[in-house]
């Protein structure tokens, strides 16, 4: 037993553990974004450059679309919000929609788990709702889901590229794959038609 | 004492003993060949260490200039490999050569938290740096305590350090976050492998370190027995403390210093590890929270916070000089110098009379400073 504590054993088996638990990270990272249902929405906002964490893009999905009346009513009806705001973050379902041109769009935020069909998509995250017009009533709003994405990392290359296209208000869209439990990951990055998909290698 | 402060005391002391008859000067020659042998003190070790950072940053620098065009894949390969060969080469190495072992489990702990980062934006792993920073911590603290290395422990203190940083107003500074806990199983790790190491950087590191530790523990407790709830550092500084609060908070944050001093006298009475250390360190904070209590006193209490701390910083002065404990004593001198400065503060002196008790008091506190260190330099006749 006291072998087994000896640095000449303990070290090299603590460096195994270790590297397991980040071997089982990208394992589990992977195999989430592999077997998820792929959604795609718009991309925007855009920074190609950090100091601490290298290049990368900092960018958000834009997925935000304004509620009918009666989705909005749903929503009030799912959510206990205050009478008055401008805008409140709150954590929930968005159920997703295909459109024509491929991108998806949230047509239903509610507090709980809603049974839809195969030909929506439900994801759990942060939604910020934002009030039409504070005192109007009944209330429409405006809902953008974040997606609990904030950044894609790149190289140089790819991103400076990236940043180009953003500016110029060409295609860039973010892929996302969306697990069972109805968590988001991002898979990559679709810029004028080219799949960027992460891959294992 | 270190063997060369050691070797040349005896030297200086034989000389003296053999002049005054009480020892042979045939005896000289044995006595000095049995005790141990200074430090080689050519500075090969620190030439290793520096040697071996400098290696760890070339391949880093060249690997980095590179690393657009390796797949990912090879990256991830690549930078275990690297841990892992590291960390069996500090394992295998303990025994033999200790201080390349240590070298070589830091650079370890550094892949093993460069890896972190560098796979997370090879595979666009979701997380925060706050994550990263916490594995990083517990990963160095593993291997601290696997390699028996001081320096990859004290790594794992920079690290945690850092984490709280980030955490300031975050939301994981409190009971009710497991990261937290986390970060005290790390100082626990780092705890264990200082005991076991009997490492002096490490005991001062850990003192430091408990310091935060501690006052995040205590900050709840007052927080749940004033105000009824947790996660006083996870606010954005937004809230109005109560004065009920502070002074909770601060009165068993001096209360636990004041303890560990005197646990630290204890050990250093019974000639344990590290209790001359920790007495002065929790003398220090022990007084800075007797000074701050001052802050969230109710007006009226203000007389016996200036009799509390005036009172607290003579015992200190008094104690520390008498059992010549430096750091004590200087921990006195600085508590009297804030209480007077409270006190002009409360009087509304003018600038003049104000500058006359300074110096008074400034002169007093460098002549128990001299007499002090004449005592520590000289205490056969310090005690006659």
């Amino acid at each position: 037993m006291k072998s087994l504590l000896t640095p000449r054993f303990a070290l090299p088996m603590t460096a195994l553990l270790l590297a397991l638990l980040l071997l089982i990270g990208v394992v589990s990272h992977m195999t989430a974004i592999n077997s998820g249902r792929e959604i795609s929405v718009k991309a925007q906002g855009y920074d190609p450059r950090a100091i601490l964490l290298g290049h990368y893009v900092r960018l958000t999905p834009d997925a935000s679309v304004q509620l009918s009346a009666e989705q909005s009513s749903d929503l009030e009806a799912s959510f206990d919000l205050p009478e008055s705001f401008w805008s409140q973050r709150v954590d929930g379902w968005v159920s997703f929609r295909p459109l024509d041109n491929g991108l998806w769009e949230p047509v239903n935020v509610s507090r709980t788990r809603p049974s839809v069909d195969d030909k929506f998509v439900i994801v759990k995250t942060s939604v910020l709702i934002s009030a039409n017009d504070r005192n109007a009533r009944p209330r429409l709003f405006t809902v953008n889901p974040r997606l609990n994405i904030d950044r894609y990392y790149a190289n140089k290359r790819e991103a400076l590229m990236i940043e180009d296209m953003i500016r110029e208000n060409e295609d860039v869209r973010l892929l996302i794959s969306v697990t069972s439990d109805g968590k988001p990951r991002l898979k990559g990055i679709e810029a004028n038609g080219d799949r960027m998909v992460m891959t294992w290698w | 004492m270190k063997p060369n402060a050691y070797r040349q005391k005896v030297e200086k002391d034989l000389s003296d003993w053999i002049e005054r008859g009480w020892v042979p000067a045939s005896s000289r020659e044995p006595i000095l060949a049995s005790l141990p042998k200074a430090a080689g003190g050519d500075g090969r070790g620190w030439i290793a260490m520096a040697a071996t950072i400098l290696a760890g940053l070339a391949v880093i620098t060249f690997i980095g200039d590179n690393w657009a065009a390796i797949p990912r894949g090879l990256k991830l390969i690549m930078l275990l490999s690297l841990f892992g060969g590291t960390a069996v080469a500090s394992g295998l190495l303990q025994e033999t050569r200790k201080k390349t072992s240590n070298a070589l489990a830091l650079l370890s702990a550094l892949i093993f938290s460069g890896s972190i980062a560098l796979i997370g934006q090879a595979y666009n792993l979701p997380g925060e740096p706050d994550g990263a920073v916490f594995l990083s911590a517990l990963g160095a603290a593993l291997i601290g305590l696997a390699g028996r290395s001081a320096a990859s422990s004290f790594a794992a203190l920079v690290f945690g350090g850092i984490w709280i940083g980030m955490q300031l107003g975050e939301g994981q500074l409190t009971w009710l976050s497991l990261s937290f806990w986390g970060m005290n199983i790390v100082a626990g790790l780092v705890t264990l492998n200082a005991w076991l190491l009997r490492s002096r950087v490490l005991w001062h590191s850990l003192i430091l370190s408990f310091l935060p530790l501690s006052s995040i523990h205590l900050a709840e407790l007052s927080s749940l027995l004033t105000m009824g709830h947790l996660g006083v550092f996870s606010t954005n500084w937004d809230f109005d403390p109560s004065r009920t609060f502070g002074f909770t908070f601060l009165f068993i944050t001096g209360a636990m210093w004041a303890a560990l001093t005197a646990y630290g006298v204890r050990r250093d009475e019974a000639d344990l590890t590290g209790g001359r250390t920790l007495a002065g360190y929790s003398a220090w904070f022990c007084l800075a929270a007797i000074a701050l209590l001052g802050l969230p006193a109710h007006p009226e209490g203000d007389v016996i916070h200036r009799f509390c701390l005036l009172g607290a910083s003579f015992l200190a002065l008094w104690y520390g000089a008498k059992h010549h404990y430096s750091w004590i004593a200087a921990a006195g001198i600085l508590s009297l110098l804030t209480g007077i400065s409270i006190l002009l503060v409360d009087i509304g002196m003018d600038m003049s009379a104000a500058a006359i008790i300074f110096a008074v008091t400034s002169a007093i506190a460098l002549g128990v400073a001299y007499l002090l260190k004449k005592q520590a330099s000289d205490p056969e006749g310090a005690s006659q």
